[in-house]
């Protein structure tokens, strides 16, 4: 059997690809994240039809039944069918293709729940020329319409102009169904095993006879056991058919850990990242959590054994590292090591050196390779990973747990073991691993708000209305600045209500459609508590908001402070008349707009305000997720390309920037603002009390003169940054003109990747725009 | 306190004040750049130092004309520099004084001095040497690093491309080579000006004179070029390429051989 015949995708080897378009979304649900080329599904187009039509027909004839019996029932379609065989190379079984339509927990792969991509599925049709097929397709899109769930939740939760779905930034509010950055309980799965599972579940069955939730979860085991013969004959059938040499050695290693793993817990190293792999992919999972701290004992052990060498190890992980790339999540991939509250340090660490050699040689966009480090973490560790940044692979991303510990015992009001587990995702927020939920599913726009409640509630970028119940005083009647302050503090209030709100229904929505089995299965207490995730299961409930514009919003508080009340050189009713005319006929207003003094530069009457509006923000969204019945419920001021799409539709803003251009990255300056040198911008990043975030990134950016040349003096900078309680930061290093060059010629850039704030991206495939802000960004060094 | 009497009400004029400079003297530092230089280099990286008085020039940022010289007090620019106190202290750096010529404000270069010891700063002074004696030792025995450019080894030529004479600094600079302030002595190395295998030659027989056992070899470069521009001034160096490595290694070479301890600033 040709085990061969399909080529691995690496990003490394990859020809210039064109620029990604970004699909407009044409129905619910269509729009998703999605920078990068995934793998082409390996089954046939008319295979895949097939498919999605059976997946369908079950879901249909599975209405009547309860959802843990749908939700097995669906996924038995699913798997193993959608497996990919072994490709060349890989270590590990597992690859696997998401179709339109499916079953799965968020965006990037696939979709939320039940989920029809639609936009995808309408590019799936236009491989079928027969008109027969079409009309199949469409039957499927009729079905899906009434029944995807983030199609249902939109048609619950959206408005007419306040709360829009992700991505639709003409609205304030963003909001949308996922349950993104699941993290397993990988070490209890390890040492459990499905055997041990099992046992569990018997026990609890006994003591709760019927709960449906249990006995699907016993079922989830036996899918995972099919997929496991799926791949032991696949693996017999290609040795039957003359794989030999290397080839021949790794299917025999795979084959031999799928039989341990197949019901018993994991042994050694192989198995335990085989066994990991596979049931994060069948619980749709694309973040893989404290990988040093659950798998550094098997490495340990089985070096000291001889049942593998360091190569072999090193071989393992690029194999690893290589299936998470192709993955494609784009804003996902997370692997975290170092830290605090890992059970055997030592090992762990051993781990975290191989992991960051790994990435250093790798050079893909994914895995997002993440670094957790304390006044414990040794020198070496360190200094590796400032080499690897140093060396261009924008990892690992550094996490500063003398800070994002007892912050995040704050925020989430855990006790420290708890707290210790934290695990970044995604763009940057944190959860717990294998311990809570934390998905963003609202993002708000501090400053399309701050633009709508300077214009009397009308949206200066559309003129639609949309301060909604909130009483809108006109300019000239705020007569002092915490009169106009406090006006757009209610009109956030509004905001952050719909935002609690509309993160409770869809848990509620949610809830009532799925119960994300495979996930549930290895998260705490869901098995202890016979409850499934959002139905109680979980043991920590959180919810985060994601927060754009953040510095814009601030900044222009502080002009028109500045400009309106304190100098009275202008007022606030010709200051609206500007934005509303994009400054067009008011130049010199929006001169001296620019020339305000801007967070960034460490001035502490401008860096204050920013934290005032901060504090205001954060605690106000906090406090309304505790009283809606979350655990948590943070903002985060994570970032992906969403403050240049969102920044697109947002109007002018008195902080002198012009309408439709990109708002802010993050906690950092609007490019160009932050003059001050990289000291002053540090000092300001860390003026925000992390105890009050869910996650905060923050960038800078150096060239690899300054930051291979000056090493220990911006080793300094960087060691003091967080000694004064920065709480994480993403360095680039990037040459000086290298970026603009490869706007011009992207041909010749193919794999020069960039952190693009929460991620990290193939530069020359982002738009235009995207990439303009992040050349925006202060570079430091020549 | 009373701001006479403690010397803090007098104004220092200002160009610039760097934070987070690696460059001259050791660990992170912030580099205050006096306005005014008795000297004209031809080459001179920094033209917007040379005159005494505030000036316009171009901003390419806000595209439109600013003003370059800022009156300040002492204890504000301490201010400035003390937001930073926290890096200084983990890398070993401290406050740099620069210009310009910082030797030009004695009286308020030396208020900087004092305050920034009072507030626990090490601090460094970049000079070219073109001071009174007096004003020089004063200063130079008060700092913690002097760091001072030779610029020509021929007191004609010197006269030449700077428009002041080498005497006096040479003067200075057998001063600080006895001094025990620790220091460094550099040769910004110009292409047609001192780079040659003589020039290099010359320069070892008048350090060896002068008790200088040891230099720092700075490599002329480009990067004030538009500078010039924004100042609408002529800039006799446009074009000038930098010195190749090979070039630097051959005139530090030379001087090892004629010896003297040099080396190229990293």
């Amino acid at each position: 059997m040709p085990m061969s015949s399909r080529a691995t995708a690496q990003t490394k080897t990859a020809p210039a690809p064109a620029r990604a378009q970004r699909p407009r979304p044409k129905a619910a649900g269509a729009q998703n994240v999605e920078v990068s080329k995934k793998l082409p599904p390996e089954l046939t187009a008319p295979q895949q039809l097939e498919l999605m039509e059976t997946y369908t027909r079950v879901h249909r004839e599975s209405l009547p039944l309860t959802k843990e019996r749908r939700e097995i029932n669906c996924l038995r379609v699913l798997y193993p069918a959608l497996f990919r065989r072994v490709e060349d190379g890989d270590w590990f079984a597992g690859r696997l293709d998401a179709l339109p339509i499916g079953f799965g927990c968020v965006t990037s792969v696939g979709g939320v729940g039940h989920y029809c991509v639609f936009d995808q599925l309408e590019i799936f049709k236009q491989q079928f020329s027969e008109l027969q097929d079409q009309d199949r397709v469409d039957a499927m899109y009729e079905y899906w319409s009434e029944h995807d769930t983030k199609a249902l939740y939109c048609a619950d939760v959206l408005t007419e102009t306040t709360v829009g779905r992700f991505i639709d930034p003409d609205f304030p509010l963003m909001a949308t169904a996922r349950l993104s950055g699941v993290m397993l309980d990988y070490p209890t799965m390890l040492r459990l095993g499905p055997s041990g599972m099992r046992d569990r579940l018997r026990r609890r069955l006994k003591a709760d006879p019927g709960n449906e939730f249990l006995a699907a979860c016993g079922e989830a085991l036996d899918i995972y056991e099919q997929v496991v013969d799926f791949y032991l004959d696949e693996i017999a059938s290609a040795i039957a058919g003359g794989a030999c040499g290397p080839e021949r050695r790794r299917l025999a290693t795979i084959a031999s850990s799928l039989r341990q793993i197949r019901r018993g817990p994991a042994q050694t190293l192989h198995q335990a990242i085989q066994q990991a792999w596979l049931f994060a992919v069948l619980a749709g999972c694309i973040n893989y959590g404290r990988l040093d701290d659950y798998l550094g004992p098997y490495l340990v052990r089985d070096i000291a054994d001889g049942v593998i060498t360091q190569d072999d190890a090193r071989e393992y992980l690029v194999s690893l590292w290589t299936m998470i790339e192709n993955r494609r999540t784009t804003v996902n991939g997370r692997i975290i090591v170092g830290g605090a509250g890992r059970r055997n340090p030592e090992a762990a660490d051993a781990f975290a050196r191989l992991a960051i050699e790994v990435t250093r040689q790798c050079r893909y966009v994914e895995p997002q390779f993440t670094l957790r480090f304390n006044k414990e973490t040794p020198a070496d560790i360190m200094d590796a990973a400032l080499d690897a940044i140093g060396a261009g692979a924008t990892y690992p991303t550094l996490y500063n747990d003398d800070v994002n510990v007892p912050a995040v015992m704050y925020g989430m009001r855990l006790p420290k073991t708890a707290a210790e587990q934290y695990v970044p995702f995604g763009c940057g927020e944190f959860v717990i691993q294998g311990q809570s939920i934390g998905t963003p599913n609202v993002l708000i726009n501090l400053l399309k708000i701050l633009t709508i409640a300077l214009n009397g509630g009308i949206d200066p970028m559309d003129g639609l209305y949309k301060a909604g119940p909130v009483k809108m005083v006109p300019p000239p009647l705020l007569r002092t600045f915490e009169e106009f302050y406090d006006q757009y503090k209610a009109l956030l209030d509004y905001y952050l209500d719909l935002g609690a709100d509309a993160q409770i229904r869809g848990y509620e929505l949610m809830n009532r459609e799925v119960s994300f089995i495979f996930g549930s299965l290895w998260m705490n207490d869901c098995v202890e508590r016979g409850r499934s995730i959002l139905d109680g299961g979980i043991r920590y409930l959180g919810g985060t908001n994601e927060t754009y514009g953040n510095i814009n919003a601030s900044d222009s508080l502080h002009a028109i402070k500045r400009l309106v009340y304190d100098e009275g050189r202008t007022t606030l009713a010709e200051l609206r008349d500007a934005i509303s005319a994009n400054f067009v006929g008011f130049e010199a207003l929006q001169r001296q707009l620019r020339e305000c003094p801007k967070y960034g530069n460490d001035i502490d009457d401008v860096d204050e305000l920013a934290n005032d509006l901060y504090e205001y923000v954060a605690k106000g969204n906090r406090r309304r997720g505790l009283e809606r019945g979350m655990d948590y419920f943070l903002i985060v001021i994570s970032n992906n390309q969403t403050n240049t799409e969102w920044g697109r539709r947002t109007a002018a803003s008195p902080d002198g920037r012009p309408a439709g251009k990109f708002m802010n990255p993050a906690n950092n300056p609007q490019g160009g603002a932050g003059r001050a040198g990289p000291t002053a911008l540090l000092n300001s990043l860390t003026r925000f009390d992390a105890r009050y975030h869910g996650g905060a990134v923050q960038n800078i950016k150096f060239t690899p003169t300054m930051f291979n040349r000056k090493r220990a003096k911006v080793k300094g900078l960087i060691e003091t940054y967080f000694d004064k309680g920065g709480c994480h930061l993403m360095v680039t290093v990037v040459d000086s003109g290298v970026l603009e060059d490869a706007q011009k010629h992207p041909e010749k850039y193919p794999d020069l990747i960039v952190r693009v704030s929460g991620f990290s991206a193939v530069f020359v495939n982002l738009d235009r725009d995207v990439q303009d802000e992040i050349i925006s960004r202060e570079l430091y060094g020549r | 306190m009373n701001q006479q009497a403690n010397g803090t009400s007098e104004l220092g004029l200002i160009f610039d004040i760097q934070r987070f400079s690696i460059d001259d003297g050791p660990g992170i530092r912030t580099c205050v750049f006096l306005k005014g230089c008795p000297l004209r280099c031809a080459w001179c990286c920094n033209p917007e130092s040379q005159y005494r008085r505030p000036e316009s020039m171009w901003d390419r940022a806000s595209r439109s004309p600013v003003t370059v010289g800022r009156w300040m007090s002492a204890p504000e620019v301490m201010a400035v520099a003390l937001r930073d106190i926290d890096y200084y202290r983990h890398s070993g750096g401290g406050l740099t004084l620069s210009g310009g010529e910082f030797m030009t404000q004695p009286d308020f270069a030396a208020t900087l001095i004092r305050l920034a010891h009072e507030g626990g700063l090490s601090v460094v002074g970049e000079t070219s040497g073109a001071a009174p004696p007096a004003v020089f030792n004063r200063l130079a025995d008060q700092l913690d690093l002097v760091l001072m450019d030779i610029k020509h080894h021929d007191s004609t030529r010197h006269r030449q491309v700077t428009r002041a004479p080498l005497r006096l600094i040479l003067q200075n600079a057998a001063y600080l080579a006895r001094s025990a302030t620790a220091h460094v002595f550099r040769v910004p190395v110009i292409p047609g000006v001192n780079d040659s295998r003589d020039d290099a030659k010359s320069f070892a027989e008048l350090f060896s004179k002068h008790g200088i056992g040891s230099v720092e070899l700075l490599a002329f470069h480009q990067y004030g070029k538009g500078k010039y521009d924004d100042l609408n001034r002529e800039y006799a160096f446009r074009g000038v390429p930098s010195l190749t490595d090979d070039q630097l290694l051959a005139f530090r070479d030379e001087l090892i051989l004629c010896g003297i301890d040099a080396k190229v600033a990293s």
